[in-house]
């Protein structure tokens, strides 16, 4: 007998009868427990590719800019970030623009782990691309990040406050209201000369003020999907 | 690899140890059941390992309660050939881990990844005494041919 001839008689030779109790057993077992990372991964899957393709954009965008307006590149970045940040905004509430939040508090992870985790993914990938961008736009690396996160923040703030506060696509409209007047604010700053350097202390306080309030909004809104689990039971 | 494919590929392990439907399926459902206490330690594709070195204790263990019967020579409505039979019979004529290696390795089709980190031995060992058996098997078949 040749090899590949034996080969394939053993894979024939051992038939086993059918097991009877395979199916009641198997549904039975609890689901594989699924750790932090994989549950991130998993839902960054879920992301809508109009999500990253318009935050890559955005990115792009103040990337080209800083590099055909040198002098101008910090607050061209900074007055684009917030629009990054509405994408972020309108993916936290996308479950109830589409009228899925029922269908999610049924599933096997709730609302609140995936919307955590998918909050998680879009702010880890925005977080990347404003490293870059402000490695990117030349100077100081801390004072260019502090400069362009600033409004990113507020811009989350906002956004999150008006997806929490409306339903379906006015929050979505208003998020997008956020985002266009941190950009104007960003301009107007501009124009007042904020960006000198002997402003930065002031930018300090208010990137302090911004993460602050933007990490209260963003545990308000993992409170109330909890909330809705809780009345859901 | 889905729950179901696992479960048969152990069951069909253990049965061929145990040559008992139910004792088997009784292995293979403790095995699963304590990968599950234990906390599913290793993703689904990578549970075989695990999977196989608890049945192989749970059969070695039963063997030692109850020395099994040979596996009968077919099933209902699973005539196997004369080859088959012959097949079989060389088998069982090999060192244990010989058929253990043939067995997970053209039985149940595991990868030599999995077989060597259920047996506890490297790849290179896997291909190598896989190979051997297998030339041993061959020719044990060859000296039994009329």
């Amino acid at each position: 007998m040749r090899k590949r001839d034996l080969k394939r008689a053993l894979a024939g030779a051992f038939p086993a009868p059918e097991p009877v109790r395979r199916r009641a057993f198997l549904r039975a077992l609890p689901p594989a427990p699924v750790g932090h990372l994989r549950l991130t991964l998993g839902q960054a899957g879920y992301i809508r590719p109009l999500t990253w393709a318009a935050s890559v954009g955005i990115f792009a965008l103040a990337l080209a800019l800083g590099r055909l307006f040198p002098a101008d590149a910090v607050w061209a970045a900074a007055a684009l970030t917030p629009f990054a940040a509405m994408t972020a905004a309108a993916e936290s509430g996308r479950s109830a623009l589409h009228g899925m939040e029922e269908l999610e508090l049924a599933s096997r992870f709730g609302l609140r782990s995936v919307a955590l985790a998918r909050m998680g993914a879009v702010g880890l990938a925005h977080l990347i691309l404003l490293a870059l961008l402000a490695a990117a736009c030349g100077g100081s690396f801390f004072r260019t990040g502090v400069y362009i996160l600033t409004p990113y923040l507020a811009a989350d703030l906002l956004g999150l406050a008006a997806v929490r506060r409306l339903r379906g696509r006015e929050g979505l409209y208003a998020a997008a209201g956020a985002a266009a007047l941190t950009a104007g604010l960003c301009v107007g700053l501009h124009s007042a000369r904020a960006y000198a350097p002997a402003n930065f202390r002031w930018w300090l306080l208010a990137l302090v003020m911004a993460a602050a309030l933007t990490g209260r909004e963003h545990l308000k809104t993992l409170h109330e999907k909890e909330e809705l689990s809780w009345n859901w039971c | 690899m889905d729950l179901e494919q696992l479960y048969d590929k152990l069951y069909r392990y253990c049965y061929r140890r145990l040559a008992d439907r139910d004792l088997a399926e009784d292995a293979t459902q403790e095995a699963f059941a304590r990968w599950v206490a234990a906390g599913m330690p290793c993703r689904q594709g990578e549970a075989l390992p695990y999977l196989y070195t608890v049945a192989r204790n749970l059969c070695a263990d039963e063997y030692r309660r109850r020395k099994p019967e040979p596996l009968p020579p077919d099933l209902p409505g699973q005539e196997l050939s004369l080859e088959s039979i012959a097949l079989r019979q060389a088998l069982e004529r090999l060192p244990g881990e010989e058929q253990e290696l043939l067995f997970m390795r053209y039985v149940n089709q595991e990868r030599v990844s999995a077989i060597a980190a259920a047996l506890g031995m490297s790849r290179f060992a896997v291909y190598r005494r896989t190979a051997a058996a297998l030339k041993e098997l061959r020719e044990r078949l060859k000296e039994d041919e009329p």
